[in-house]
């Protein structure tokens, strides 16, 4: 007698054998190799050749690296960007954080779940858009900012046109600083902790700055290491605002690194050299995250 | 080239559709010919690639349009000479002896052919720029007559800020044209006569002023250099409020909003605002004053001649050489650049109404007041200002900040040295990395 065939239970997932998930995992790491890997790898061989893009590259070892010393607009940019990271570090956490609190302690669940959708509407909109924004928002002539000020008998500024204001109508332009995730991601930090440590608090007749000092802080310090790398990575990187709205001028005033590589990649045919900047950024980056992963998390037992 | 539509929209403000009626009406009297237009993208340096990419294939059309000169395609053999042709009747004007004779005086001759002296273009417009004055702003500040000398073109602009308004700007404030005007304002004939001996052909080519500027003839040293500086400084205080040198200057809204008292345009960018509806005031012309030796000792006293030079050429390629169509391409040419039909293309009703390169088209009106320039041009001797991308771009930031009260003067002409000498070997050196061994300057010869 012939006994039927036991089955085996079918299930709706098979567990994938390790070497089927590495032949699925490999077109997104080729991929990734070829968009995010290889071009980076790239520029940092091409750090060390003259290179115009076009003609074959010539070996000029440490040369690049060795102009940086002596390239009197890059190391203009690099004090412009110093002050855009420290602007952007201190502005785009203590923004954020007081404006999550003040959410936080709302009563109204209600009231804070609108508070914290108005936040997110605006990430919707294009940086581009924002950016033209803010170009029609400083124009000396028939700008917003100057129609406003003019109301108060303050004279019209040339905001991105005067050297000693362009830098600072840049840094200015994310008002009041508590767009994107940064407050939803402070608040997060916040929910974090429990009821228990605040009706202690409240049981030991803590205020509201005792508490936000000795318990928020410490509790959403992990929140705040992750928006001081992205806030950082980001006032690094970025030079959107710069080349849309003055290009690095008047004269130097706005020109930050980024915007100087970029000038010389696509304006001067100098892509060996810009690609030496483009590491020292990376470098920068790099050791700047070092350093905040390293700050220590203060002992919240 | 024709629009995909004649249905006026933001994408599409000014539609034509003339070419395609012409095209129809030659077809006609060429049975079994046919003209197809072919799409080209209106980036420059899209359209650069393209011609390039094309002429690499073969496959480039018969019939291209390019910049006056056509040095670029000739010395690649990719465009027709037009020499022979342009001395034959145009059969579509009666009474013509030699096509040549229909364009405007210059439009064909140095320094608008090419290096080699052939001419391998034809023209079709102009282009031209001006100082374009709101008539309104004019009358309101008591100005009844145009300035005759640079004293009384800044005493109009003075009148002008003291009625209220903005007296100065333009889009043409950010590009070489300052550097042009000036140098024709402070022309020195004797640096010219210096510079324009490897090529002597009434113009500089970009060797030549590399080499001037490296045997120190040309420079930040000169006077004319520092009296541009020290007069472009005086003339800022006019330039409108939040002006820029280094971003590309919006200055054609504060026009229509009818804040702007002058503006240096191109003829096409005044007709923006020419036929925008909003625009409620009249609009007049009048070219550059003359700077005398009253207002700067460099001053050549000359009145400046109007800045004009054909803009839409015509050029024959290779590949109608290839295909025996030379003579069909330049009877095409020939029925285009009749005036009635250059009228017909260049002031179409629905399009921007530029001036005509070629003589007898009548005007749109407005610019009627305009069209007595002298395109043969005199020798044009540029403020030297930077010799590669980068040095050039330098200047400019330093020069804004020496405009802005930033910098003084001996600071901006220290830093311009400096990047004057960057900008000669960055010249050199990418000249001497171009592939094109041929193509490389011998400073032997220097």
């Amino acid at each position: 007698m012939v006994k039927p065939a036991t089955r085996k239970p079918r299930r709706l997932f098979k567990t994938v054998r390790p070497s089927r998930a590495h032949l699925y995992l490999a077109p997104t790491f080729m991929l990734l190799g070829v968009f995010c890997y290889y071009p980076p790898l790239l520029a940092f061989a091409r750090s060390f050749y003259t290179w115009n893009g076009a003609n074959a590259a010539t070996w000029c070892g440490l040369d690049n690296f060795r102009f940086m010393l002596n390239d009197e607009v890059l190391l203009t940019s690099v004090w412009n960007q110093i002050k855009i990271v420290l602007f952007a570090t201190v502005v785009g956490i203590s923004a954020p954080f007081i404006a999550a609190e003040l959410i936080f302690n709302l009563h109204s669940a209600r009231a804070r779940y609108w508070y914290r959708v108005l936040l997110v509407v605006p990430m919707v909109v294009p940086g581009v858009v924002l950016i033209l924004l803010w170009q029609f928002i400083y124009d000396p002539n028939v700008g917003l900012l100057n129609a406003l000020l003019g109301h108060f008998g303050i004279g019209a500024q040339a905001w991105l046109h005067d050297p000693k204001l362009a830098l600072w109508a840049i840094m200015c332009m994310g008002f009041p600083f508590v767009g994107g995730v940064n407050v939803l991601i402070i608040l997060a930090g916040l929910n974090n902790i429990g009821t228990d440590v605040f009706d202690a608090a409240r049981i030991d007749g803590v205020g509201f700055v005792q508490r936000m000092v000795k318990i928020d802080i410490p509790l959403v310090m992990g929140q705040v290491k992750l928006l001081l790398i992205m806030v950082t990575i980001g006032a690094l990187n970025g030079y959107g605002a710069q080349l849309i709205l003055t290009d690095g001028g008047p004269g130097y005033s706005t020109m930050v690194p980024g915007l100087h590589m970029y000038h010389q990649a696509f304006l001067f045919d100098r892509l060996g050299y810009a690609c030496a900047i483009g590491l020292m950024l990376f470098l920068v980056i790099l050791v700047l995250t070092a350093f905040y992963m390293g700050i220590k998390e203060p002992d919240t037992q | 080239m024709p629009t995909e539509t004649m249905e006026v929209s933001d994408e599409n403000p000014y539609p034509r559709k003339a070419i395609q009626t012409l095209a129809q009406e030659w077809m006609w009297m060429h049975p079994g010919v046919r003209i197809e237009f072919t799409r080209v993208s209106t980036d420059q340096s899209a359209y650069i690639s393209w011609v390039n990419t094309q002429a690499a294939g073969g496959t480039i059309p018969e019939i291209i349009f390019w910049w006056p000169g056509g040095d670029y395609l000739a010395q690649r053999g990719w465009a027709v000479s037009l020499d022979e042709f342009l001395a034959r009747p145009n059969p579509y004007v009666r009474g013509n002896t030699a096509w040549r004779d229909l364009f405007l005086a210059g439009c064909l001759e140095p320094p608008h052919v090419a290096r080699d002296g052939h001419c391998y273009h034809i023209p079709f417009d102009l282009f031209m720029s001006g100082v374009f004055y709101n008539k309104h702003i004019f009358a309101e500040a008591g100005i009844t007559g145009l300035p005759k000398d640079w004293e009384a073109f800044m005493a109009l602009q003075r009148r002008i800020r003291e009625a209220g308004y903005e007296p100065f700007w333009g889009a043409a404030m950010w590009s070489m044209w300052p550097h042009a005007l000036f140098g024709n304002l402070l022309y020195d004939e004797a640096v010219f006569d210096k510079l324009d001996v490897l090529y002597p052909n009434g113009r500089l080519e970009p060797e030549e002023e590399v080499r001037g500027a490296f045997l120190g003839i040309t420079g930040t040293h000169e006077l004319r250099f520092h009296e541009f500086l020290r007069l472009m400084k005086e003339w800022s205080v006019y330039w409108k409020r939040g002006f820029s040198l280094s971003k590309n200057p919006e200055s054609l809204n504060l026009s229509r909003l009818g804040k702007l008292g002058m503006s240096w345009e191109s003829a096409g960018g005044v007709s923006l605002y020419r036929n925008d509806p909003g625009v409620d005031f009249d609009i007049g012309f009048f070219n550059f004053c003359p700077i005398t030796t009253k207002t700067s000792p460099a001053g050549s006293g000359k009145k400046p001649p109007l800045q004009a030079w054909p803009g839409t050429c015509f050029y024959l390629t290779r590949s109608a050489e290839e295909k025996g169509l030379v003579d069909l391409c330049v009877d095409w040419l020939m029925y285009l650049t009749s005036p009635e039909n250059a009228e017909r293309l260049t002031q179409e009703e629905t399009a921007l109404k530029v001036p005509s390169a070629v003589a007898g088209v009548r005007p749109d009106p407005s610019f009627a007041d305009i069209l007595d320039y002298d395109l043969k041009q005199e020798k044009r001797l540029l403020i030297p200002w930077g010799l590669s991308a980068e040095s050039a771009d330098n200047f400019t930031r330093i020069f804004e900040l020496f405009l802005l009260g930033a910098l003084d003067e001996d600071e901006t002409l220290e830093r311009m040295k400096k990047w004057e000498k960057i900008g000669i070997e960055q010249a050199i050196r990418n000249n001497q990395m171009l592939a094109n061994e041929a193509d490389r300057w011998d400073m032997s010869k220097w």
